[in-house]
């Protein structure tokens, strides 16, 4: 297992070093001189020699890619042309804000994806079969953005329950303000800030989970195994609680865990519908800026995580499920 | 079934627009802003009394084309990449297997939306964009049946006769790996769309006056409370475009691959 832990990390060297050449390479895409794309068209030329040096630009690619690079390893991705405060600190101060969404989010889809998916196997070509997957066929087919307005449009427009923009308190933080005593209106304020949006950027997931769900336990159903275990006479339940699924939930761990990365990836325009205010939104304002070293810094560090959760995952699948073999990287 | 009903009916709304929709997109008349359905605007009218129903009709025209082209651009480089790494092996494949991993690292929207924020708004580059993150299915679909075909006796009879690599690759092998890259792309046509949809909708895609159902939606948010249909009905063409695409490509898996048909 430590094995197949190494080669999985040795693995992953060449493509973070890809990542961030390919981040580095974002900048070199502006057509024209990016400077004076980032300045505009009025800018002095002091203010673009200024912009050129602070971006490297005056040096040669071979060289700006060596400095980018080592600059990465050191954890410093530059200043905010805008904010002029390190990228690293603006992104990784709206980096809980996003994490806490997906994760909520993840939660979601995990809670709404897993009995439907059960539920849709057990019974199938049932009322609850077919429901399951056209369900599963709209989460597959709504765009998160157009979710989320039709969410504001009748959880907030009509019927006034939740509100339309913003988060709240930090969960976390309305969570221990809560249990020391200082009462349950923050946590309350944040989860109904956060209700909204993490479903509508959840549902998508839920459907493709519930899909998956299903599938792993059609399958698991099928085999000898099972059947063996119904000819003992166990009772049905007990076939598909302490059987079926403990061998059909193993593939869905990595669905789950995959699913993780992607709500990253969604949630830069989750984050944009609901003014949360993570780092995709703090991207797509950065865009609007004409920010490119926050931009880059929050397509890299969203792309690192992106990979390291995919890594985790597939450690985990790794361990879960004993069929897999830890010499092959 | 459904699936091929609901593209080809769109397909033909979007080719036959002027029939269909015999209003002009861009024709303004204030008098007439933010209306809601009617007879007269079946979909109601926007913030500059233009006809919805005739701007969603001329939409899906962007929207389908879009797509198509920046799904055609990722079959294109994906399908080459995977014929070469998998006829090839060795150093070639390795290079093109790390490559893929690199694209593979990032969450797809959020490299498009970083290309379309360098390549900066437009059609074409948000065709570009699309098509550059969206090979690397592709590739891995298609080396694996490379790798395996290679090897059948069909393909060596064909380097036997004297046939160059080329003439292996693509008279003999690309014709069987074509199935499953066509049920590929057919769901990838409709990622394509719902992605097209949200980096219009974020300002980083089709720009207005186009008739972009994305962009639409996000015009919409500003009268949510006035006028909700402004939003709905673009999201709606956009639901049900993405809803056939999806039930159309797994039908032709169902036909295509009879091994993967769902129970």
């Amino acid at each position: 297992m430590l094995r197949y832990v190494a080669n999985r990390l040795l693995l992953l060297i060449p493509v973070l070093l890809g990542i961030t050449v390919l981040v580095f390479l974002l900048l070199h895409l502006i057509p024209g001189d990016p400077a004076v794309v980032l300045l505009g068209q009025n800018a002095t030329p002091e203010d673009t020699e200024r912009v050129q040096r602070v971006l490297g630009l005056d040096k040669p690619l071979p060289v700006q890619l060596g400095r980018y690079l080592l600059h990465v390893f050191e954890g410093d991705l530059g200043e905010s042309i805008f904010q002029s405060r390190p990228v690293t600190h603006i992104v990784f101060g709206a980096m809980p804000a996003t994490l806490e969404l997906t994760l909520f989010a993840l939660v979601i889809a995990a809670l709404i994806g897993l009995p439907l998916g059960v539920l849709a196997a057990v019974r199938q070509n049932s009322v609850w079969d077919y429901g399951t997957m056209l369900l599963a066929q709209l989460g597959n087919s709504i765009p998160v953005f157009w979710l989320g307005i039709l969410a504001i449009l009748f959880f907030s427009v009509r019927l006034d329950l939740l509100p339309t923009f913003g988060r709240g308190e930090p969960l976390l933080q309305a969570f221990r303000q809560a249990v020391t005593g200082g009462g349950w209106g923050t946590l309350g304020d944040s989860l109904q800030h956060l209700a909204m949006p993490a479903v509508t950027l959840g549902f998508s997931a839920a459907a493709l989970i519930s899909r998956m769900v299903r599938a792993s336990v059609l399958e698991v159903l099928g085999q000898d195994f099972i059947r063996t275990a119904r000819a003992k006479g166990l009772h049905e339940g007990a076939v598909i609680v302490r059987h079926a699924l403990r061998t059909a939930l193993i593939p869905v761990v990595t669905i789950i865990g995959l699913q993780f990365g992607y709500l990253l990836g969604g949630a830069v325009i989750t984050e944009t519908v609901f003014a949360w205010p993570g780092a995709g939104r703090l991207m797509i304002t950065a865009i609007g800026q004409r920010d490119f070293p926050l931009v880059q810094g929050a397509v890299l560090i969203l792309a690192l995580l992106f990979s390291l959760v995919n890594l985790i995952v597939d450690i985990l699948y790794a361990w879960l499920n004993p069929q897999i073999s830890y010499d092959r990287g | 079934m459904i699936g091929g009903t609901i593209i080809g009916l769109i397909v033909l709304s979007a080719v036959c627009a002027p029939l269909l929709a015999p209003d002009d997109p861009e024709k303004m008349e204030m008098s007439l802003r933010l209306k809601g359905p009617s007879w007269e605007h079946p979909m109601g009218t926007d913030q500059f009394g233009r006809d919805l129903f005739t701007r969603i009709v001329y939409g899906a025209r962007i929207s389908l084309g879009v797509a198509l082209i920046a799904v055609a651009l990722s079959v294109a480089i994906g399908v080459t990449v995977g014929l070469i790494s998998g006829y090839y092996g060795g150093l070639l494949d390795l290079l093109a297997q790390r490559l893929v991993d690199i694209f593979l690292a990032f969450p797809v929207l959020l490299l498009a939306i970083a290309l379309v924020a360098a390549l900066g708004p437009s059609p074409r580059n948000v065709v570009l964009a699309l098509g550059l993150v969206g090979w690397t299915g592709y590739t891995r679909l298609v080396r694996v049946d490379v790798m395996a075909l290679k090897n059948r006796e069909f393909v060596q009879a064909a380097r036997v006769s004297g046939a160059s690599d080329a003439r292996v690759i693509l008279r003999h092998i690309l014709p069987n790996v074509l199935s499953p890259v066509l049920v590929l792309a057919t769901l990838g046509i409709g990622y394509a769309i719902v992605a097209e949809s949200g980096l219009s909708f974020l300002g980083l895609g089709v720009q207005p006056p186009e008739p972009s159902w994305g962009w639409t939606v996000a015009f919409g948010t500003k009268f949510l409370r006035s006028a909700p249909h402004l939003s709905t009905f673009p999201g709606i063409a956009i639901m049900v475009t993405v809803l056939g695409c999806n039930l159309l490509g797994d039908g032709l898996r169902d036909v295509l691959d009879p091994r993967s048909r769902r129970r």
